[in-house]
């Protein structure tokens, strides 16, 4: 059995981080409200793009609700170029941490949990169609499970740092 | 990045922390295949709009992908157990040694209900590369032969699962055939190669259904020519969750590779017969020789 595996090195990963806080416009949204979600290599890349020495860096800028995706070298430690993109990338772990934070100070996931354990599970959450929600923020969805047959759970609005629903069910509710 | 070669293929492959166990360049016999390939998030949906949706990374508490010996090939398999026993996913990439392989998605449920009220839409992107040159036509199957699709779009199998797409190379006749699964609900997006949708192939979603409009990969489509170009085709599988366990993915033919001896050939290839019948689940008949795995 193979075992792997290896993303991107750490140092890698350092210097990709690095070399988009040192970019003038990309350094300018880190600054702010800007949060790096991935660092990984360019393994779908073709041409010059391509190679070891290539890393894709996936930031979310909350200060303006958007995506922005970049190419650096590793090796010089240059971004090569960027794009802002529609689609958001899956939460950091600082995100998912931080979702897990503001739900553990809602009241209604105290009152719920009872001093019990959350034993959370965190994803990227899309509000639902017609929901007063405001769309353009990115969202993710706390799965609060204390134990195997109760659950809530907790929508979190990270662009705005709130809990702004905790729901008893993913599923419509049917009429009796 | 490790690689596998193994049944006149060579497969390199990566394990994310985002999305699982992704494919590199992958050759068959000395020829170019995939230039890469991943399920880059799998998407849930609940019924009733009280819950949006929401979006399941494929990620597990260990990085070990296991090699398979199976009957004229090899499978790379992962458990994608990061969320615990009710949320679990396992991912299989097949290769065989007369070209044909594929990737089949495991979801095994049951998620937060069991009365089939949710769906799973998982997204396979594949970066195909048969020309290595940027000359890769696609075509649908027509009335009995292939017929070019001159833009960019969505396409929903005919019949599935008959060959009804492939991907060509018109200077050398190599060409890799696709064919969609018959319970997947599936539909294929054939995409000329974009910076951007490569660099947001590491888990960017959007909040509509992936293969609808507005959502991943409908947004990279704007009408550009798929013939002779880099293409890349999006694979969606639409799941309910009524059927428990369930499991999804394409399958891709090669034609005009070279070719293992003739003793080796399977009554199933596509060179020899492009129709295969309902052969779901990719199994073969027995008599074919045995390989060493040799990761590298």
């Amino acid at each position: 059995m193979p075992r792997d595996i290896k993303p991107l090195s750490k140092a890698k990963q350092e210097k990709a981080l690095a070399a988009a806080r040192d970019h003038a416009e990309l350094g300018a949204v880190l600054k702010g409200r800007g949060r790096a979600v991935f660092a990984e290599p360019n393994l779908p890349g073709r041409g010059k793009d391509a190679g070891d020495d290539r890393a894709i860096v996936g930031i979310y800028d909350y200060d303006r609700d958007r995506s922005i995706v970049a190419l650096v070298d590793t090796d010089e430690g240059e971004v090569l170029g960027f794009e802002e993109t529609p689609a958001q990338f899956q939460l950091s772990k600082d995100e998912r941490s931080e979702a897990e934070a503001l739900a553990r100070k809602d009241e209604r996931v105290r009152s719920f949990l009872s001093r019990r354990s959350m034993d959370p599970l965190t994803r990227l959450y899309f509000p639902p169609t017609g929901s007063s929600l405001d769309t353009a923020h990115r969202y993710a969805i706390v799965f609060l499970r204390p134990s195997n047959a109760e659950r809530r759970y907790a929508v979190v609005d990270l662009s705005a740092g709130e809990v702004v629903d905790v729901l008893d069910s993913l599923v419509a509710r049917r009429p009796a | 990045m490790p690689a596998v070669e193994d049944a006149g293929w060579h497969v390199r492959y990566l394990w994310s922390k985002s999305s699982g166990l992704r494919l590199g360049v992958c050759d068959y016999r000395g020829d170019r295949v995939l230039q890469s390939a991943a399920v880059p998030f799998v998407y849930v949906t609940y019924q009733g709009d009280r819950a949006g949706p929401f979006t399941d990374e494929l990620r597990s508490t260990s990085a070990d992908v296991e090699l398979r010996e199976i009957l004229h090939g090899f499978d790379l398999k992962v458990r994608y157990d990061l969320y615990g026993p009710d949320y679990e996913y396992e991912q299989v990439w097949r290769f065989h040694d007369d070209g044909q392989f594929g990737s089949t998605v495991l979801v095994h449920g049951p998620g937060e209900e069991i009365r089939g009220q949710h769906s799973y839409h998982v997204p396979f992107r594949f970066d195909l590369d048969v020309s290595g040159k940027g000359g890769d036509c696609f075509q649908r199957r027509g009335a009995g032969e292939w017929v070019d699709v001159p833009r960019e779009g969505q396409h929903l199998p005919v019949a599935p699962p008959n060959w009804d797409w492939r991907v060509l190379d018109r200077s050398t006749g190599k060409a890799a055939l696709v064919r969609a699964r018959a319970a997947d609900a599936g539909e294929l997006w054939a995409l000329r190669y974009k910076r951007l949708e490569s660099w947001s192939s590491w888990g960017g979603a959007l909040e509509a259904v992936p293969g609808s409009a507005g959502s991943v990969p409908a947004i990279y489509d704007n009408g550009q020519s798929v013939q002779g170009a880099n293409l890349v085709l999006w694979y969606i599988a639409h799941l309910g969750s009524v059927d428990g366990i369930a499991a999804c993915g394409p399958w891709f033919g090669l034609e005009g590779y070279p070719q293992p001896e003739d003793d080796d050939k399977h009554p199933d290839h596509p060179q020899d017969d492009e129709h295969p019948g309902n052969d779901d689940d990719h199994d073969h008949p027995p008599g074919g020789g045995h390989h060493q795995a040799k990761p590298s």
